[in-house]
């Protein structure tokens, strides 16, 4: 798939999920869309390219955060990096095993934009933020996997990989 | 292979290094410029996305309550359909007009110079509390401005671009207002705890009897909001005795899960 095209769509996301998350949010839990996006895309693709919607997808989340310019990035990088350690292969033998997967990353993700946003001098309330924001939020992008699966998988069909030449 | 896996992580590293010297820029004025035009740039993409959600949750709302009445009367079906569609777009128009009306009630009370702004997008995940506004630096809009809405404070900008500003609002853990009680004459600090607000009132007055309710303004002191802003009301109270400060929970003035029209004072100029 095209760089541009991977960009459009995560934009899409990004911005679905910063105008139109707080009015689908649940008990203060807000859905995640980039980051299923990226856990989605690397156990379809694989980790170079759960590193390449890491780093598109925080981008654009960054351009709308409260967080010093970069820290989106960098925890989608490090998601990007935990998807890239299990085969593509084991991902894809029990629907159980991704959304387990989401839920880990949800809190690798959360925690690692608290723990930038304390580094970078802001006051973190990690007690609370983690009962009404972390965990909540685990749960909900962990329900929400299958939706955004299905999709990428239909835009993984429209755009497939270019068959590599067997010498 | 093991060739492939070597590059992989390569890649990791690069991405990692990358993002750390841009969190380290990301305070510079060519990373805030760049951002801010970025921001400009994909702003129309945002109002639309935003617009059209408002458009289909009003339809939604409008289709359920079709449902509903269908069970009750069917023949009237039609004309239910058409005068909830109505309904609908009233209650949008009335939501409007009574921010509007606040905001103005607002100017009058206080004349000054103000731009009205939408707030056109949110923290991502909610771990902090910002919001982003559809109006920048060519508005007149600086950081560290107070904002506001008719019913009371609502933070301070924190970053501005050319088309967007973004707004620390006061339920931020990084918030503080120095606040007031009038009627029992005491003085704090409004602190954001992320999920609501908090008053901690540090030299309490001999005999302190704050109630349930008691209005919450602004103080005026430091400098960085001005004086007698409504921030809320007390919600919560109950006094320590041996403790040197009091803490109660504040209700806010503002509904911050429902801004949508904020107003930015221009001719307030805090301090920091």
């Amino acid at each position: 798939m095209k760089l541009y095209v991977s960009g459009l769509l995560l934009l899409l996301f990004a911005v679905v999920q910063v105008t139109e998350g707080h009015h689908v949010a649940i008990v203060g839990a807000l859905p995640s869309l980039v980051l299923v996006a990226v856990v989605s895309w690397g156990t379809l693709r694989g980790g170079l390219q759960a590193l390449q919607w890491g780093i598109l997808g925080g981008l654009w989340l960054d351009l709308f955060s409260g967080f010093p310019m970069g820290s989106h990035i960098f925890a989608l990088v490090v998601v990007a990096f935990l998807v890239s350690l299990g085969e593509r292969a084991v991902f894809q033998s029990h629907f159980a095993f991704p959304i387990i997967l989401v839920f880990v990353a949800t809190f690798v993700y959360e925690v690692t934009l608290l723990i930038l946003a304390a580094a970078s001098g802001q006051r973190v309330a990690f007690d609370t933020l983690f009962q009404t924001a972390v965990f909540p939020a685990a749960v909900y992008n962990a329900a929400l996997f299958p939706l955004i699966h299905a999709v990428l998988k239909r835009v993984d069909r429209r755009f497939p990989l270019p068959v590599q030449p067997e010498w | 292979m093991r060739r492939t896996q070597a590059r992989t992580t390569i890649y990791f590293l690069l991405a990692i290094v990358a993002s750390v010297v841009l969190i380290n820029l990301s305070h510079t004025a060519g990373v805030q410029r760049a951002k801010g035009i970025a921001q400009a740039i994909i702003l129309p993409a945002v109002v639309a996305i935003d617009t059209a959600s408002n458009g289909v949750s009003h339809v939604l709302g409008t289709l359920q309550e079709i449902g509903q009445v269908r069970q009750e009367n069917q023949e009237l079906r039609n004309q239910v359909d058409r005068l909830e569609t109505e309904l609908a777009r009233l209650q949008a128009d009335k939501n409007e007009n009574v921010a509007l009306k606040e905001a103005l009630k607002f100017q009058q009370e206080r004349p000054g110079k103000i731009v009205t702004a939408n707030v056109v997008a949110r923290e991502p995940e909610g771990l902090a509390r910002t919001v982003l506004l559809d109006v920048g630096d060519r508005n007149g809009v600086k950081p560290n401005m107070v904002v506001v809405t008719g019913r009371g404070l609502v933070g301070r900008v924190a970053e501005v671009g050319p088309l967007t500003a973004k707004v620390v609002l006061a339920l931020d853990t990084n918030s503080k207002v120095n606040a007031q009680l009038p009627v029992s004459r005491a003085a704090g600090t409004v602190e954001g705890t992320g999920v609501g607000m908090q008053i901690k009132i540090t030299t309490p007055p001999a005999g302190l009897s704050v109630g349930p309710g008691e209005e919450i303004l602004t103080s005026g002191l430091g400098g960085n909001y001005p004086a007698k802003l409504r921030i809320g009301r007390i919600a919560n109270f109950q006094r320590r005795d041996y403790a040197i400060e009091q803490l109660a929970d504040v209700q806010p003035a503002v509904d911050f899960a429902r801004l949508q029209l904020v107003l930015v004072l221009l001719d307030f100029l805090p301090l920091r």
